[in-house]
């Protein structure tokens, strides 16, 4: 599901700004509409099925849901497919989700403080804006929808890296292709049925009373510039001295992970992102499940594996651990890696 | 005794009556002698064998002897001491991956178009790893 956010509120009036001066004149523009997309589900609630699928190197992983939306920030999403999460459902209300779990009798409540970081929801869309050329493919019909596609290139490359099919009355974005380098499709986020209504009871988002609530973990918090991470780290954390074209520092956090002090430091170009972790204490990766292959960062042995789309490299020195984990492929996670290394 | 025997003609006579009958019976002890029948003889022998079996208990507390007890202590102190001291030079807490790809997946809430996993995490990991 592509996220509707609380924090994309401010950004909806802006937004809606935006596509009423449009709508005075000529169609709007194609950053006019991707900008609206953004911010549509704060001001638009809907239901529909939703179809996901991401594609990994060696694996792929899909699901499909029931959605229903009620503007500016309840969703919930109930699963049919695969097997395993049927009669599963994740409800969100603003920052906070509660995964269903049918199978364990429990529901599991977490909290994800980004998505209130409204300095680094901006600074995605302004990076955004500057690594990728916003261009308008045409008109469509989709799921019986009138919609405008636009393609999203990537100046460095001046490849297209999405496709996004845009519903022209709310700005719903209905379909979501990503392109890897080659062109090969990384995955998509697909509407079918669509239905844009008020009428969504309140029940619907209510938690199951039956099962029981377990608390779950707070990610993001505090959400922080990644320099003021660094510095604040306790320990001597390095940062890479080479990026991917495009990609700057967007957001930090210090994270306990299995009481490990830990530094998050996540980059991103507007549209990709890979996140790096870096500990000084005496740790081990477990990487149980996964199918790992060897590779070399600085002359030292590095572990890279894929996680369904997600890829991770792992490796440590002298005197830090490392973890870079993206959808990103294992040449440029290496690439970074590398870049790590450097004095 | 046989000082008197010598001298003493009936006591003489009488200690030879007593002499032939002891004679006369170990004769007749000899004639009647029969050999035990095999099965008794193994199953003595069976027994026997039996009765000279150390019990457990019995093992175990000559195993407890301080001539054995204090070189298998000595040794086994060795090895825990190598053991702790390298658990501790390595360093193990361990890290789950799933942790970094939750997380990443949190950080990335605030990219334009960004996208839940097709597969929630928080319903299919056993715990709520952070």
């Amino acid at each position: 599901m592509i996220r509707p956010r609380s924090a994309v509120a401010a950004l909806a009036l802006l937004a809606g700004g935006v596509s009423l001066a449009a709508a005075a004149s000529a169609p709007p523009s194609p950053d006019a509409m991707l900008f609206a997309a953004i911010a549509a589900p704060s001001t638009v609630s809907y239901t529909g099925v939703i179809e996901v699928v991401r594609f990994g190197s060696r694996a792929a992983e899909a699901s499909i849901y029931r959605i229903e939306h009620r503007a500016p920030d309840l969703t919930c999403r109930y699963y049919s497919a695969p097997s395993a999460l049927s009669g599963d459902s994740v409800i969100s209300r603003g920052d906070l989700s509660f995964s269903v779990d049918a199978r364990r009798h429990r529901t599991v409540e977490t909290r994800n403080t980004a998505l209130d970081d409204r300095i680094a929801i901006n600074d995605d869309y302004a990076l955004l804006r500057a690594n990728y050329q916003v261009v308008r493919k045409g008109d469509e019909t989709f799921d019986g929808r009138s919609a405008v596609a636009i393609v999203l290139i990537n100046k460095y490359n001046h490849r297209p890296a999405m496709l996004v099919r845009i519903d022209r009355a709310t700005k719903i974005v209905l379909d979501k292709q990503e392109f890897s380098r080659n062109g090969s499709l990384l995955g998509e986020v697909r509407f079918q049925s669509v239905r844009y209504t008020d009428a969504i009871p309140a029940a619907d988002f209510a938690l199951p009373k039956q099962y029981r609530l377990v608390q779950g973990p707070t990610f993001g918090e505090p959400p922080q510039s990644p320099d003021s991470v660094v510095r604040s780290a306790g320990f001597r954390a390095r940062a890479p001295r080479a990026l991917p074209e495009g990609f700057a520092p967007v957001d930090g956090t210090l994270v306990e992970l299995n009481g490990v002090h830990t530094v998050h430091l996540l980059y991103s170009d507007g549209i990709r992102t890979v996140s790096l972790f870096e500990n000084a204490s005496a740790s081990t990766l477990d990487m149980t499940g996964l199918q790992i292959e060897r590779t070399q960062v600085g002359g030292r042995t590095a572990q890279y594996a894929e996680d369904g789309a997600m890829a991770l490299l792992a490796w440590s020195d002298a005197t830090l651990h490392y973890a870079l984990v993206g959808e990103l492929r294992m040449g440029e996670l290496r690439a970074i890696a590398e870049a790590m290394q450097k004095p | 005794m046989h000082a008197h025997l010598a001298e003493c003609t009936p006591c003489a006579r009488e200690y030879e009556a007593e002499t032939s009958l002891t004679e006369l019976l170990r004769a007749h002890a000899r004639t009647q002698e029969r050999d035990l029948p095999y099965r008794v003889i193994a199953g003595i022998r069976g027994a026997a064998a039996g009765r000279a079996r150390v019990p457990a208990w019995q093992r175990v507390r000559s195993a407890l002897r301080p001539i054995v007890l204090v070189p298998v202590a000595a040794a086994l102190a060795v090895a825990l001491y190598f053991e702790v001291g390298s658990r501790h030079s390595t360093g193990a807490t361990p890290v789950d991956a799933a942790a970094y790809v939750n997380n990443h997946a949190a950080l990335t809430a605030t990219t334009p178009f960004s996208e839940d996993a097709p597969i929630p995490a928080m319903l299919t990991s056993d715990d709520q790893t952070p």
